[in-house]
């Protein structure tokens, strides 16, 4: 083989570690990858709900990911890594909101709702200030009942679920949910009459 | 488990809020940040290539999604095989009733295997490979590994030289293209071309970049299913010696498939074989990556659906997993239809290129 040559296939260099049928063992790369494939987008829409901004939430989603890489020897299954990603990027963000101040978030809004209201006003602001609406919404409740909303309503988790991710009981989750779920009602009352 | 209903607003209202978030890739990012981990776990030979080309390569498949894990794609998982399912003895293909892949003959010195042959068709975003498996006798006087290498160099002869059952399929390899051997010892899978009146390394004229691509992966693919061993790299030789390219495409190095899910149609039909007779009840199966692991299928005559139904693959997302369906043809007139299994589409065409499609012929006795 010559040092020089070309190979365009290399990345898929997870793929060629030796495995057989029966072992089915994976390397932390093909977990990251794998994982990465599926629930990118999922997780970094998961940590908008919670902090609102993307460029946080994909910092928070990607240093996830890199907890999870190092502990994959620990996790060894998909299920349970997925598991931790979640529980991680809830952590994260809830961390990241600790230390970040939310510049201008309601000056910016105030803005778009103005726009609304003139006439011509297309529908992607429209759309704009329907989603601004409702992380608002989110962004008001306590925290805890932000987080078992995000992951009841977005990621569809169950109750046992949502219980072991935020490490509280079923029945602590049973009653955010509910005083979550209400507060939206009551605070997107005409967004959930019509929410087209 | 209490769960919210799917019709609850607040479910559309939050999934709505963050509909227009489209992250963007950090998959390199997150490499980078692992990468002690990951030098170490990597095979040597990956790394014998200039470091500037991989990261190249690394852009290239950036947002390639690498679901393969190398051991379980069930495109060539033993447990699909046509072989070890039992529908295939329904129908009349004279290839299939007995078990093709380890069944004795009356000649010792070899045996009828099924092997999986790649061809190209198309997919909704451009041309996808397509898994066959066509019976062919293999030797077996000169021991095991010696069969397996032949195992490798006659599924990739039937590749690039053979022809394949469904006519939607096709080879773009240049006619005459063969093969001259083939080995696997364990980490390097080595498939030797031999070429016809075309030079092998460069690029034909009149065939595409993509062509060329997917030319090659029909290779490595086939390559790598007939070893099966996982996803092994491949080394491609020209008349037994090394090249640098392969019709166009770099291929000094050993080379590892592309990622399946640009690669692989997302959706493939094992049985029934092309054109074959079926009766009753049949069973279809084949492999497939679709949403929520629903495989939609119809049974049509003259572009027209007489039977529909759908069914459930064994997972999705990370793979291609296996799916059957029972097929009632009882009610049908004799004649000829066409069996056709797609993936499932929940927005109706109306985001992305719509569903992979794959389509057998069948004869309704």
């Amino acid at each position: 083989m010559r040092a020089t040559s070309v190979m365009t296939h290399a990345m898929a260099s997870s793929a060629v570690e030796p495995m057989t049928a029966s072992s089915r063992a994976v390397s932390a790369d093909a977990a990251v990858e794998q994982l990465y494939a599926a629930h990118w987008r999922a997780l970094v829409r998961l940590s908008v709900l919670l902090v609102r901004d993307t460029g946080t939430a994909e910092e928070v989603v990607q240093d996830a990911f890199v907890a999870m890489h190092g502990r994959w020897h620990k996790l060894r299954e998909p299920d349970k890594a997925l598991a931790y990603l979640r529980q991680a990027v809830v952590n994260r963000s809830r961390s990241v909101l600790r230390h970040r101040q939310v510049v201008d978030r309601h000056a910016r809004v105030e803005q778009e709702r103005a726009e609304v209201t003139t006439p011509g006003a297309d529908k992607a602001v429209l759309d704009r200030a329907r989603r601004d609406t409702v992380l608002d919404a989110l962004a008001a409740l306590p925290r805890r009942q932000r987080e078992v909303l995000a992951l009841r309503y977005y990621l569809d988790l169950s109750e046992a679920q949502i219980a072991d991710t935020l490490g509280i009981s079923r029945g602590a989750v049973k009653s955010h949910a509910s005083r979550g779920a209400e507060a939206m009602r009551r605070n997107l009352g005409e967004l959930l009459e019509d929410p087209s | 488990m209490n769960r919210p209903e799917n019709n609850d607003p607040l479910r559309e209202l939050l999934a709505d809020a963050v509909s227009d978030v489209e992250p963007s890739d950090a998959l390199e990012r997150i490499r980078d940040k692992t990468k002690v981990t990951a030098m170490s776990s990597r095979r040597p030979w990956i790394y014998g290539a200039g470091a500037a080309v991989v990261a190249t390569a690394a852009t290239l498949t950036a947002v390639a999604f690498a679901g393969n894990l190398g051991n379980d794609d069930s495109a060539d998982d033993p447990a699909d095989d046509p072989a070890a399912t039992p529908s295939v003895s329904q129908f009349n293909d004279p290839d299939a009733t007995d078990d093709p892949t380890e069944s004795e003959t009356d000649q010792p010195d070899s045996q009828e295997s099924a092997l999986p042959v790649y061809y190209v068709g198309d997919g909704p975003s451009g041309a996808r490979l397509f898994r066959e498996f066509h019976t062919m006798r293999v030797p077996t006087g000169d021991g095991p590994v010696a069969a397996l290498g032949d195992k490798v160099a006659l599924s990739v002869n039937e590749a690039v030289f053979g022809n394949p059952m469904d006519p939607d399929y096709r080879t773009s390899w240049p006619e005459g293209t063969a093969v001259g051997g083939a080995t696997y010892d364990g980490d390097v899978i080595l498939v030797d071309l031999s070429q016809g009146a075309t030079d092998l390394r460069d690029r034909p004229e009149g065939m595409t970049a993509d062509e060329a691509e997917i030319a090659v992966q029909q290779v490595i693919y086939t390559a790598q299913a007939a070893a099966g061993d996982g996803r092994k790299p491949v080394q491609l030789l020209v008349d037994g010696s090394h090249v640098d390219t392969v019709l166009g495409v770099p291929a000094a190095e050993p080379l590892a498939n592309a990622d399946w899910q640009d690669t692989l149609s997302q959706v493939s039909i094992t049985a029934p074989r092309e054109g074959v007779e079926v009766s009753g009840v049949f069973t279809a199966t084949g492999v497939a990556n679709s949403f929520e692991a629903t495989v939609p299928w119809q049974v049509l005559k003259d572009e027209e659906v007489v039977l529909e139904g759908s069914t459930m693959a064994e997972g999705a997302y990370d793979r291609l997993y296996p799916w059957q369906a029972a097929i009632d043809v009882s009610k049908l007139a004799p004649g000829t239809y066409v069996f056709k299994a797609s993936t499932d589409d929940p927005t109706g065409g109306a985001e992305g290129s719509g569903p992979s499609v794959d389509t057998r012929t069948i004869v309704v006795k």
